[in-house]
C-alpha cells in the first residue's frame, strides 16, 4: 500500500522515509529502547517481583480504573461539546472553541493545583459536595476529575472535524425515510463518528494512565487507595532505585502500547468499510 | 370534477426567502399523476428550493403545497409519501446495500419477511442482485445511484423526488442512466420530479419541464413546447444552443422589429451548403466563411462567419465535408426576435414565395 510507486506530494519515498525513521528513533524509539536495556540489568524474577508488589499492583489498578472512567466521561462530554460547537451558532462560540485547548496549554501542575483548591472540602465546588458527604479532593473521584480535565481536548478535537464533514443530507435522507432523531443519531451519525470518538477516547485513556502533574496534588497519594502508577515511578526515583523505576515504567509502556494497538486494529476494521474503489 | 386524481402535485403561490435572498417568487404549477417532470434552470434559480419544499425539508413562507389534492404544508416530510434521491445519494456509508434499502422499511416496523421480499424485489429491479452485502464505497457511481433510487422506492412512495440525479456520474454512464431512469419511472408509473441544470437531460427524460429563473417559473410545458414556443426571452435563450445576434437586419429577408430588438438563432435554424451543392432556396442564401469545424460524432458542427457574425450550423456526417476557410452558402430558416419582454418567431420571408416556385 505505502510502497506503491505513485507520485506523491512529498518527493522521494526514500528521503521522506529516512527522515521519518530518524525522527521517530531520536524522540521515541531510542529512549524507549534504553528503558528496556536499563531494566535488563535485573533478572526476570527480580523484575516480576518489582512490578507485582502489592502497592505497585494497587497503583496500576487506580491508574487504570480512574483513567478508564475519565475517558468514558470524556467520550460522552467531548461528543456533546463537539456537537454544540459544530451544529450551533451562539455568541462566544469562538472563545469557547479556544478554551477547549487550555488543558493542553496549561502546565499540568497548575491545573492540578487549581482543581485541588476548588475541590477540597472548603473549596467552592468541594464544599457543595461535602454537604452530601462526598469528598472529591484526595480521593479516586478527585483523580478522575483531574483526568477528565486533561483528557477532554483529545475527544473534542478528534470528533469535531469529522462532525463538521458529515453532510446534513444523511440526516435529511433518514428523516424522509421516517427515522426519528434517536434512530438517526444511533444508526446514521454515530457510525460516522465512531472511529474519531474511539481514537479520542483511546488518546484520553492512554494519557490518563500516564498523567502525573495534575493528579499528584489532587490525589492525596494514600498508599493502596490513591497512589497512581506514575507516582510509584517517581517515588522509586526519589529513593534512587532506578531499576525499580524503569521496571514499572516498562510495564506502563507495555500497557500504553497495548491500548494504542487495540485502537489501531479497531480503526482498521471500521475504515475498511468506507475505503472503496473511489 | 375530480381534479385530485389528475394532478398529483400542485403548488399555489409559493413564496420563500432565505434572509434577503428571495428564492421562490409566486411559484404555481401542477404535475399530473404519473408524469415525470423536470425542474430546469440555471444554478441559483430556485429549483432545488422548490423540490425541498415539496419534500418538507424547507417550509414555504406562504402559499400552499398540495399532494393528491391535500394541503401538506404542515405534514412532516416523512408522512408525505415521498421518496427522495439526493444529489450525492447520501447512502449510509456504514450500512450494506441491503441495510440501506431496508432502512425505510425497518423504520416503518415492517416484518422481517416482508422487508426481505421487498429488498430482493428492488435489488432485482435495479439490477444489483448479489451486491446486497457490499458497502456503498464498494459500488460504482451508477450502482450507487440505483441503490439510492431503490432506497427511496422501498417504502412505496407515491411521489419520487430527485435532486440533480445525474450530476455526480461520469458522462458515459450518465446517458445510460438517463434512459434507465426514464424507463424505470415509466414502468412504475410513479409521479416524479427531478431537478437539473442540464437542458438536454430535461428535454430527453421528462414529460413536462418547469423552467425556473431567478426564483420565478418562466414557462411550463412539454420539451417540444419549450423548444418551439418559448414564452419569454429567457426561455428562448436558455433552451437550445442559442446565439444572440443584435444586427440581425443585415441578413436578407428578415424584418426589422425595432431598435432594441435582438434575434436568437439556433443551429437547427441554419443550413450550410457547399458552393455548387444541390440546394433549395439558392437565390435567398447568403455567403459566409467557415471558421471552425467540430466533429460531434453523430453530426458536424460548422461555425460560419456571415456579415461579421459567428453562427453555428449542423451538417450531417454523410454530407460532403467542408473545410475551414471555405466560402459556403448559408440559409437562415427562421429566428426568434426578442423585443423587450415579447418574443416572436420570424420565418425567412423568401420561403413562401420560393416554395411556390419549386
Amino acid at each position: 500500500m505505502g510502497l506503491t510507486r505513485r507520485k506523491s506530494i512529498i518527493p522521494g519515498f526514500g528521503l521522506s522515509f529516512g527522515i521519518m525513521i530518524t525522527i521517530l528513533s531520536i524522540i521515541v524509539l531510542i529512549p524507549l529502547a534504553s528503558l528496556v536495556i536499563y531494566t535488563a540489568q535485573i533478572s526476570w524474577a527480580d523484575f516480576v517481583a518489582t512490578v507485582t508488589r502489592r502497592r505497585v499492583l494497587a497503583s496500576y489498578y487506580v491508574s487504570f480504573l480512574t483513567a478508564l472512567i475519565a475517558a468514558l466521561i470524556n467520550a460522552v462530554m467531548g461528543l456533546a461539546l463537539a456537537w454544540v460547537l459544530v451544529r450551533y451558532e451562539f455568541p462566544g462560540k469562538r472563545i469557547l472553541d479556544g478554551i477547549i485547548e487550555l488543558p493542553f496549554a496549561l502546565p499540568t501542575a497548575v491545573a492540578g493545583i487549581a482543581l485541588t483548591h476548588l475541590t477540597v472540602s472548603t473549596g467552592w465546588v468541594g464544599s457543595l459536595f461535602a454537604r452530601f458527604g462526598i469528598d472529591i479532593a484526595y480521593t479516586r473521584t478527585g483523580i478522575t476529575v483531574a483526568l477528565v480535565f486533561i483528557g477532554i481536548p483529545f475527544v473534542v478535537r478528534s470528533v469535531q472535524p469529522v462532525l463538521e464533514k458529515i453532510d446534513v443530507q444523511y440526516e435529511e435522507a433518514a428523516a424522509i425515510l421516517g427515522a426519528g432523531r434517536v434512530r438517526t443519531f444511533w444508526r446514521v451519525i454515530f457510525p460516522e463518528l465512531f472511529p474519531a470518538l474511539l481514537s479520542g477516547f483511546t488518546l484520553a485513556f492512554a494519557r490518563g494512565i500516564g498523567e502525573y502533574g495534575s493528579v499528584v496534588f489532587i490525589a492525596g497519594n494514600t498508599p493502596y487507595e490513591t497512589e497512581i502508577a506514575p507516582l510509584m515511578i517517581m517515588s522509586e526515583l526519589q529513593e534512587y532505585d532506578y531499576v525499580s523505576a524503569t521496571s514499572i515504567a516498562l510495564v506502563m509502556l507495555a500497557i500504553a502500547f497495548l491500548i494504542l494497538l487495540v485502537n489501531a486494529i479497531l480503526q482498521g476494521v471500521v475504515s475498511r468499510r468506507t475505503k472503496g474503489r473511489d | 370534477m375530480n381534479e385530485t386524481t389528475e394532478n398529483y402535485v400542485e403548488l399555489r403561490h409559493i413564496e420563500k426567502s432565505f434572509g434577503k435572498f428571495h428564492a421562490s417568487k409566486d411559484i404555481n404549477f401542477q404535475i399530473p399523476s404519473g408524469h415525470l417532470a423536470a425542474l430546469l434552470g440555471p444554478s441559483g434559480s430556485g429549483k432545488t428550493t422548490i423540490l425541498r419544499m415539496i419534500a418538507g425539508l424547507e417550509q414555504p413562507d406562504s402559499g400552499e403545497i398540495l399532494l393528491n389534492g391535500k394541503v401538506v404544508n404542515k405534514v412532516p416530510g416523512s408522512q408525505r409519501g415521498i421518496g427522495f434521491v439526493f444529489q450525492n445519494y447520501a447512502l449510509f456509508r456504514y450500512m450494506t446495500v441491503y441495510d440501506n434499502i431496508a432502512f425505510g422499511l425497518r423504520v416503518k416496523k415492517a416484518g422481517r419477511t416482508e422487508i426481505d421480499a421487498r429488498v430482493k424485489e428492488l435489488l432485482k429491479l435495479i439490477d444489483c442482485e448479489g451486491l446486497e452485502k457490499r458497502y456503498p464505497s464498494q459500488l460504482s457511481g451508477g450502482q450507487r445511484q440505483r441503490v439510492a433510487f431503490a432506497r427511496a422506492l422501498a417504502p412505496r412512495p407515491q411521489l419520487l423526488l430527485l435532486d440533480e440525479p445525474f450530476a455526480a456520474i461520469d458522462a458515459k454512464v450518465r446517458l445510460e442512466l438517463r434512459t434507465w431512469l426514464r424507463d424505470m419511472i415509466n414502468r412504475l408509473g410513479i409521479t416524479s420530479i427531478f431537478v437539473t441544470h442540464d437542458q438536454s437531460e430535461a428535454i430527453e427524460v421528462s414529460d413536462q419541464i418547469i423552467l425556473t429563473n431567478q426564483g420565478r417559473v418562466e414557462q411550463i410545458g412539454s420539451p417540444q413546447e419549450l423548444y418551439d414556443n418559448p414564452a419569454t426571452p429567457f426561455v428562448a435563450q436558455f433552451i437550445g444552443q442559442s446565439i444572440p445576434v443584435e444586427e440581425y437586419t443585415q441578413f436578407r429577408f428578415f424584418r426589422d422589429e425595432g431598435p432594441e430588438s435582438v434575434a436568437i438563432l439556433r443551429p437547427e435554424f441554419i443550413r450550410v451548403f457547399k458552393k455548387g451543392e444541390q440546394q433549395q432556396y439558392s437565390t435567398s442564401a447568403e455567403e459566409g466563411t467557415v471558421e471552425d469545424i467540430i466533429f460531434r460524432g453523430s453530426s458536424i458542427e460548422v461555425r460560419v462567419r456571415i456579415h461579421g457574425v459567428l453562427l453555428s450550423a449542423v451538417r450531417s456526417v454523410t454530407d460532403q465535408p467542408v473545410e475551414i476557410g471555405e466560402t459556403v452558402n448559408v440559409f437562415i430558416h427562421r429566428m426568434y426576435i426578442i423585443n423587450g419582454e415579447t418574443i416572436t418567431l420570424q420565418e425567412n420571408q423568401s420561403l413562401r414565395s420560393e416554395s411556390i416556385v419549386i
